[in-house]
């Protein structure tokens, strides 16, 4: 009998392994040749990811999947470093003409595609029409773009409608990567991860297992700083308990994100574990519903700004990651910044007043206003929302707290604005400019559908001059506007912490490349075990 | 047997068309729109937004919309993802794999396990070891299958160290050949063990009230009184007539294991349907859930036409009575 079952259980092992191997788990893509390369004993580097990509054209649809994965085997005409500074990437030196409306970017020579094919301008030209006329996601982010002439091999000029200045920011950024004209042209342009991706970047794609790893392989003929290691593989692990485990037993060296925040402490403690924590520009916000009672009252929002104490909502909420806001633009673009349209300081007392101004009186609970309150499920969203159900209680507004799935939550809210008040996060960069698809009128992120015409018109001027200092006093009056109208009432600047492990050498974070890669590059990394 | 066997799959191709259609109107009717999503909440492409609604008829009306999938469908096509524009067909096959090998090999092994300890308690109902199991079987069943994993992870790979936290294989040493097996033999032994535990709990159950109640019936009294030996008894009339529950069991398990496994294959990084499924659902990708759906209605029809007949098969009363 006992005999039987042992027999039983290792014939139940061999059918289900044939069964599995049969299937998926050998279903590689990309040259295997290349990858048995990278077997020679060299530095294998290993970063967590989230998620599967979802697609292997980094400029065809938003894909925070493969973003990280992209700045590795891609390049950009010019980039951003974990600084948030534009710096150069295949375009050497760039210049404005003397209107604004003309850049020229000299690009740098005998760039080679991964293939061994030569990087000319036409690539650039094409990478850029293609973003426009196949909608890439970047096309309402360049929509100032008019043409783009390519006068020699290096040289790529772009006509711009107008002047603007967030151009160069958001060129820098987003699904912006150069692609080879002669790999993605067509019916290629759009198709999922079918595609062998092919970069200038300082890692080659080698495979992509489903749901295992994306391996890229040191990319010798780099035309920046070549990396160190030999193969950089990003492992697929969605469970974010389960990555933090990963993290720790070693089976993870950069952890490729922010943990977490109920681990950041612990690994701030932890002497084998190091990583930098930046302010990123990226915050999170309150909005109202301009078109419905009660927020429609300047005195209502402004009672809620007052009544919220941003110190204790970081403190509480959002252990690690989070930074108290006190402006009303975001403190990464300290040139723009001014302190005397600051967020009102916490003043329960004031705030009643002002509720009592608005014609409310307390009824027998002691409560002015019935308000609701919708956020979505996601980091420390829930927890900040109960801080503030508990801040604005305290004042007499009482608040219905509803804690949506994403999807639902932006059908309510985005698409419906069926809500009164409501809470939004996310990136607001690449330039100080760039905050306004949320508060001005036609805004395609402006949930608080607050109009001012007088804001607009100071959005499009700040976004045509040049100069820091030019643009300065402009950014200064849309703050004025936004301290008196209360569109949006900010609460924390988002910190962003990736650990690595101390052995791990020239992360993006470190001295030595954060002046020069952006976040999620990996070229300047030594493993010193 | 013939026209029972036809008359079962005419049920089951009839379920999986109600399945499809019941499936279509569900997921559109829950609130959310896939391209919004995908557009993030950073900085939203109206443009991108609008060329992809296009794309994927999402401005068409529903009816429309349905009747275009099945036209599709029809064709042999499973359609595209929307968040990935790849087929839909080519995206569950790299992930099927890997779970049936997880959960085929858990199944039988919680069938085996679970049915034979069930058998040896309900023949010494009372015992110190039948109260022992019968307890344990409660605790683990009481077990949310997240949290077993996570603690299993945090035993065996975060102290003890001797297996690996998660994923299917080692990405430093990337082996080949017969230790890229054991590798994965190695990677799979956590999530397998967390998975076998969770559900022998069923068969141990099933089995041993099956079997106690068989044995109190009277032609068992009568055989008994006939003077024949308790083994005979037992392996002769019992065991068959006690199997009948478990078998029931066993098809349910079958039938979902595409994807009844998620939590435990998000907890394990392993690469299945798990994750696959949960974010297909939470960025409200059609055509991807329309997929797995149709393939998870497909697998429960074909289980249990398979499980009706097997039934036949084994107990007479069925095969003759209709």
């Amino acid at each position: 009998m006992k005999k039987g079952l042992l027999l039983l259980i290792s014939f139940v092992f061999f059918v289900g392994i044939i069964a599995g191997c049969s299937g998926g788990v050998s279903e590689t893509q990309g040259n295997e040749g290349d990858s048995e390369s990278g077997l020679s004993g060299g530095d294998t580097l290993i970063v967590g990811l989230a998620g599967d990509p979802q697609t292997f054209n980094p400029d065809a649809r938003a894909d925070d999947f493969l973003y990280p994965i992209a700045q590795n085997v891609f390049s950009r005409l010019v980039k951003l470093n974990n600084n948030q500074e534009i710096i150069p990437d295949l375009a050497e030196r760039w210049e404005f003409n003397d209107d604004g409306t003309e850049i020229t970017f000299h690009l740098n020579e005998n760039v080679k595609w991964h293939d061994g094919k030569d990087f000319t301008s036409a690539d650039v030209k094409f990478t850029l029409d293609s973003i426009k006329n196949n909608n890439g996601y970047a096309v309402s982010n360049l929509k100032s773009m008019e043409e783009v002439s390519t006068p020699d091999d290096n040289t790529v000029v772009i006509k711009l409608s107008k002047p603007d200045a967030t151009f160069l920011g958001y060129l820098a950024w987003y699904a912006t990567f150069i692609l080879p004209e002669h790999v993605y042209s067509g019916e290629n342009w759009d198709s999922g991860t079918n595609i062998e991706p092919i970069g200038t970047g300082p890692f080659k794609f080698s495979e992509y297992t489903t749901s295992v790893n994306v391996t890229l392989e040191r990319n010798n003929e780099y035309f920046g700083q070549v990396p160190y290691v030999d193969r950089l593989v990003f492992s697929i692990i969605p469970d974010p308990n389960t990555l933090v485990q990963a993290f720790y037993n070693g089976e993870v060296d950069i952890f490729g994100g922010s943990p977490p925040s109920s681990e950041i402490e612990k690994m701030k403690n932890d002497p084998n574990i190091e990583g930098e924590s930046k302010v990123w520009p990226s915050r999170q916000y309150l909005v109202f519903n301009f078109e419905k009672e009660p927020f429609n009252q300047l005195e209502v929002r402004q009672a809620i700004a007052y009544a919220l104490n941003n110190v204790e909502i970081v403190s509480k909420a959002q252990k690690g990651d989070g930074q108290v806001a006190e402006h009303f633009l975001s403190p990464v673009y300290n040139w723009a910044i001014t302190d005397e349209y600051k967020i009102p300081e916490y003043n329960p007392e004031k705030a009643k007043e002002l509720l009592e101004q608005a014609g409310y009186t307390p009824d027998k609970n002691g409560n002015y206003l019935n308000i609701t309150f919708d956020v979505f499920e996601s980091g420390s969203n829930a927890d900040m929302g109960t801080v503030i159900k508990d801040q604005l209680r305290q004042v007499g507004i009482n608040v219905e707290l509803n804690i949506l799935e994403y999807a639902t939550w932006q059908q309510k809210v985005k698409d419906n604005a069926d809500f009164e008040m409501s809470m939004l996060g996310g990136y607001q960069g690449p330039d100080v400019g760039s905050i306004s698809p949320r508060i001005s009128s036609e805004g395609s992120n402006n949930l608080s559908l607050y109009k001012n015409t007088e804001l607009d018109e100071l959005l499009v001027k700040g976004a045509q001059l040049v100069t820091e200092e030019e643009r300065a006093p402009i950014y200064q009056d849309i703050q004025r506007i936004l301290a008196e109208d209360l569109p949006i009432y900010p609460i924390s600047e988002w910190v962003g912490y990736s650990p690595v492990h101390s052995y791990v050498k020239g992360d993006p974070s470190s001295d030595e490349a954060i002046q020069s890669t952006g976040f999620s590059e990996y070229n300047y990394v030594k493993i010193e075990k | 047997m013939g026209s029972f066997i036809i008359r079962r799959s005419f049920t089951g191709i009839l379920i999986i068309f109600v399945a499809i259609f019941l499936n279509f109107m569900l997921i559109q009717l829950a609130p959310g729109d896939p391209i919004s999503i995908l557009s993030g909440q950073d900085s939203p492409s109206p443009e991108m937004e609008e060329a992809l609604r296009e794309k994927y008829g999402l401005n068409d009306s529903v009816g429309v919309q349905f009747l275009t999938y099945l036209r599709t469908l029809a064709g042999g096509d499973l359609g595209e993802s929307i968040l990935s524009g790849r087929p839909v067909s080519e995206m569950i096959g790299e992930r099927i794999g890997p779970t049936l090998m997880l959960t085929l090999t858990t199944a039988i092994l919680a069938l085996l396990i679970g049915t034979l300890l069930g058998i040896y308690c309900a023949r010494r109902p009372g015992s110190k070891l039948d109260n022992l199991l019968s307890g344990l079987s409660y605790l683990f069943d009481s077990m949310p299958s997240f949290w077993l994993g996570m603690m299993f992870i945090l035993l065996f790979a975060s102290w003890l160290g001797i297996f690996p936290t998660s994923g299917m294989v080692d990405l430093r040493a990337n082996h080949s050949g017969i230790a890229y097996y054991i590798d994965v033999l190695h990677h799979m032994f956590l999530p397998a063990t967390t998975l076998t535990l969770l559900s022998i709990p069923y068969f141990f159950r099933i089995t041993r009230s099956s079997v106690i109640q068989v044995m109190s019936e009277d032609f068992v009294t009568t055989l008994r009184a006939t003077g024949m030996s308790e083994g005979r008894i037992f392996n002769k009339y019992v065991l068959k007539n006690s199997i009948l529950p478990t078998i029931t069991v066993f098809g349910i398990t079958i039938a979902y294991m595409i994807t009844g496994v998620a939590i435990i294959e998000i907890v394990f990084s392993w690469p299945g349907m798990g994750s696959f499924m949960l974010n297909a659902i939470s960025r409200r990708d059609y055509p991807l859930l329309m997929g797995i759906y149709l393939v998870l209605s497909i697998s429960v029809a074909v289980t249990m036409i398979v499980v009706d007949v097997l039934y036949a098969f084994i107990d007479p009363r069925i095969r003759y009575s209709k």
